[in-house]
């Protein structure tokens, strides 16, 4: 099965979800960058992964002009692609500690005051719970052929 | 060959995100009950209103209405794009509403064709507002469970009380939502009210922002 439409077309729908507003208990997860994250684990090459980024970032971008939260969502990403073969643990958990991380950041720049409010930690966890179902979607397709 | 291809997507798509006005419209549907669901809470908040004041003072003002194009993606703000800027006479600060008598919130941005809102849903949205027939003062905080904190404890205030903008930015008595729930501790002066909202941004469609001079 080829493995770049498939992670191309989940990164675009849950980027799309994630635009429409998608909430659960009127918390929003990050979908697109946790199908971001995921997914640079089963992409051939650092480009593949830098395009399903590209991808989610123009899907995310809600106004005209230049979004400061976008370029951070892109920037994490890329980040996280580049580190992801880099940790010293199983596949799975480095996909959690870079959601965590990831999401960490994310809030750490662009809204601290929020860090240490009820819907940083709702939305951490869950950004892990939907982040291990992703994950756990692309290794059951492409079972021993992660990159 | 491919690589160069996929390289030279990559630059397209950000270009695309990054330096041009380009943004792809989440427009949705217009569902015929959420549309009355909105008509019907306007208008129990148009005679709220008429029954604390007497008059209400928005009646005749001009109003633009304008679709929503697209919801901001992240929790740490609240913010929504319609299809209404300064071509149609739309500028900074404005007044957004549902209805006529509802806050929505207040144009942050404004292009040609389209603006940004930012709504009273924003986490960092303060506001005084005025509570019930007693006008009594609180302050307006948002976020995720919208509430009024900085109630004097010893005012009486009950369940379905409306709450209502008294801020000078905004048109006074603008409906913000009902009290559904009172928290009040043993310590200290002040009680909280947490707010039941008259609508959901995820369901609006058509917004109105008032017109000033």
């Amino acid at each position: 099965m080829r493995k770049l439409p498939i992670l191309f077309l989940s990164v675009g729908l849950l980027s799309f979800l994630q635009s429409f507003g998608f909430s659960i208990f009127g918390v929003k997860p990050n979908l697109a960058l946790v199908a971001v994250i995921a997914a640079s684990f089963f992409v051939a090459n650092f480009w593949q992964g830098l395009l399903l980024i590209a991808l989610a970032g123009l899907i995310l971008k809600f106004a005209p002009g230049f979004e400061k939260e976008i370029m951070i969502f892109s920037l994490i990403g890329a980040g996280a692609v580049i580190i992801k073969n880099r940790l010293p643990w199983h596949q799975f958990l480095s996909n959690l500690t870079l959601i965590a991380l990831g999401i960490l950041i994310f809030y750490v720049i662009l809204a601290p005051n929020l860090i240490l409010s009820p819907i940083f930690l709702k939305e951490l966890f869950l950004n892990l719970i939907l982040g291990i179902l992703i994950f756990a979607f692309f290794s059951f397709l492409w079972q021993n052929k992660t990159a | 060959m491919r690589r160069y291809f996929l390289i030279a997507i990559i630059i397209a798509i950000v270009a695309a995100t990054y330096l041009a006005d380009f943004f792809i419209k989440k427009e949705r549907s217009f569902d015929e009950v959420l549309r009355l669901k909105q008509e019907n809470e306007n208008l129990r908040a148009q005679i709220q209103l008429l029954k604390f004041n007497g008059q209400n003072s928005i009646l005749n003002t001009n109003f633009i209405t304008a679709k929503v194009f697209s919801t901001y993606p992240f929790n740490i703000k609240n913010k929504i794009t319609i299809n209404a800027g300064e071509k149609q006479g739309i500028k900074k600060s404005m007044v957004a509403t549902v209805g006529e008598n509802i806050l929505l919130g207040q144009v942050t941005d404004v292009f040609e064709n389209f603006s940004v809102i930012q709504t009273i849903f924003d986490p960092a949205w303060q506001l005084p507002v005025r509570i019930g027939k007693e006008e009594i003062n609180g302050l307006f905080k948002a976020g995720n469970e919208p509430k009024v904190i900085l109630i004097e404890k010893e005012k009486q205030i009950q369940t379905d009380d409306i709450v209502y903008s008294a801020s000078q930015e905004f048109p006074y008595g603008l409906k913000i939502g009902e009290v559904a729930e009172i928290k009040e501790t043993a310590a200290g002066v002040f009680k909280e009210a947490v707010l039941k909202m008259p609508f959901n941004v995820g369901e609006l469609r058509e917004i109105k922002i008032l017109m000033t001079n």
